[in-house]
Order: structure tokens, then C-alpha cells, then sequence
């Protein structure tokens, strides 16, 4: 890769943590080069769940979000300011009538990593969606 | 778009048989609202079907909504089913555990 790919291949933006904010946060992935159309729905669903719970738990105005193509995996990174951890794992999937707890699950059954930090009251969670073409 | 106001990207619009919706667009924490006040708030049906043949993207957020306005028509002496999911919804349903429950066809 040229420096201009590899810039085009990562993206950080920083996303109002307001009522669309997961809608947002699909938009800015949806169009990286390096992920294929066969590839997208995973990935804008993990960027969707990670956005909204920062959006519904962070205490900042904003989140910070960053993807990346690499290794064959779609990377994406959520940080925010928190009062609390996120659930650093494991993350079994709630039972059926339950209405919570389902976001980081689906994200952990969709990824082939997730890993949830917690440091100086900001709330890092990163996820790696394996590429099917890249 | 306004950020403050943003668009929601989402119809739930009525269907010609009482008590059925078609939901078009995408079901997630935003749009969420949408669908529980329109079909909670319409006229009482002894069943509900809600067609998401058109939902292009659902997240848990998504999910959240359907449980709880299934659970909410219950309540209430009705019931709910989700009638031609799209690829997106069976998805999500079925990674979920959540077919039975919600009664997918």
C-alpha cells in the first residue's frame, strides 16, 4: 500500500453522542475501501452496537470511533468517557424475554476478537470482524 | 442532516389488513421510538404482524423494541408476530435465540 491507501483505509471520527449516533457511526464505515459488500452487514452491525452503547453509557458529549482495514480483519474502536466499566466479558446471550444485554453478546459472536478496557474513567472497546475478501 | 435532530430512517406504515405494519428502513436505538408509539398507540388489534421484509438493518437496539412492544401487547390482551423477515432480521433473530419468541415465520 501507498501512504494515500493506507490513509483511506483508516478513519477516525469523532460522533456526536446524540439520539443518531449509531446510524452515524454505520454511515462513516459503510463506505471504507477494503470491505466488501459481503462483508458490510457484520461490520456495521459491530460498529452499530458499539456506537450506541457509547452514545447510551458514556458521559462525554462525543465518542471517539476509529476503523481500520488490517490483516484481513475490519477493525473498529470505540472510546468514550464512562462512569463504569462496560461488561469486560464474558458475554453470554441474555434469555429471550430479557430486553438488555444483547449488544456487546452479538458483537462477541461476530467478531473473532473483542476486547473491553477500562482506564482513568474512559471506556475502550475494540473488535475485529474477519474479512471474508480483502 | 441536523445532528442534534437527526433523520429517522425508518416508515412503519399500516397495512390494508388491521393490525399489520410494514416496516421499512432501518430499526436501531433512534428509530426504535417510532415503532413502539405507532403500533402501540394504534387502534387495539387482537393480532399484530409486523411485515420486516423491508428492514434493511436491525441491531439490539432493534431487538430491544420488538421484545418489549410484544411484551407490551401481551399485556394488553393482544399478541405480536413478525411475518418474511430480511436477510438482516432472520440474521439477528436467529444469532439471538430470539425466533420462537418472536414468533418469526
Amino acid at each position: 500500500l501507498n501512504s494515500a491507501e493506507r490513509r483511506q483505509r483508516v478513519g477516525r471520527w469523532t460522533i456526536n453522542a446524540g439520539p443518531g449516533a449509531a446510524a452515524h457511526a454505520r454511515d462513516t464505515v459503510s463506505n471504507m475501501p477494503g470491505v466488501a459488500e459481503g462483508d458490510l452487514a457484520d461490520a456495521m452491525l459491530v460498529v452499530s452496537e458499539l456506537a450506541a452503547n457509547a452514545a447510551e453509557h458514556g458521559t462525554s458529549a462525543a465518542f471517539q470511533l476509529e476503523a481500520e482495514v488490517i490483516d484481513g480483519n475490519f477493525r473498529c474502536r470505540v472510546a468514550n468517557e464512562a462512569d463504569a466499566s462496560p461488561p469486560t466479558g464474558p458475554w453470554p446471550m441474555p434469555d429471550p424475554d430479557a430486553l438488555r444485554g444483547r449488544g456487546l453478546a452479538i458483537v462477541d459472536r461476530l467478531a473473532t476478537r473483542l476486547d473491553v478496557r477500562y482506564t482513568n474513567g474512559e471506556a475502550v472497546v475494540e473488535a475485529d470482524v474477519e474479512l471474508s475478501t480483502s | 442532516v441536523d445532528a442534534k435532530n437527526p433523520e429517522i430512517r425508518l416508515e412503519v406504515n399500516p397495512a390494508k389488513q388491521q393490525g399489520s405494519w410494514g416496516l421499512v428502513g432501518e430499526l436501531d436505538a433512534h428509530s426504535a421510538g417510532l415503532l413502539e408509539e405507532t403500533v402501540a398507540n394504534a387502534a387495539m388489534a387482537e393480532a399484530v404482524i409486523l411485515d420486516m421484509s423491508g428492514v434493511s438493518f436491525i441491531d439490539s437496539s432493534g431487538l430491544r423494541a420488538l421484545v418489549g412492544l410484544k411484551s407490551s401487547l401481551e399485556g394488553s390482551g393482544s399478541s405480536m408476530r413478525i411475518a418474511d423477515p430480511s436477510d438482516a432480521v432472520r440474521r439477528i433473530i436467529e444469532m439471538t435465540g430470539l425466533a420462537d419468541h418472536l414468533d418469526v415465520a
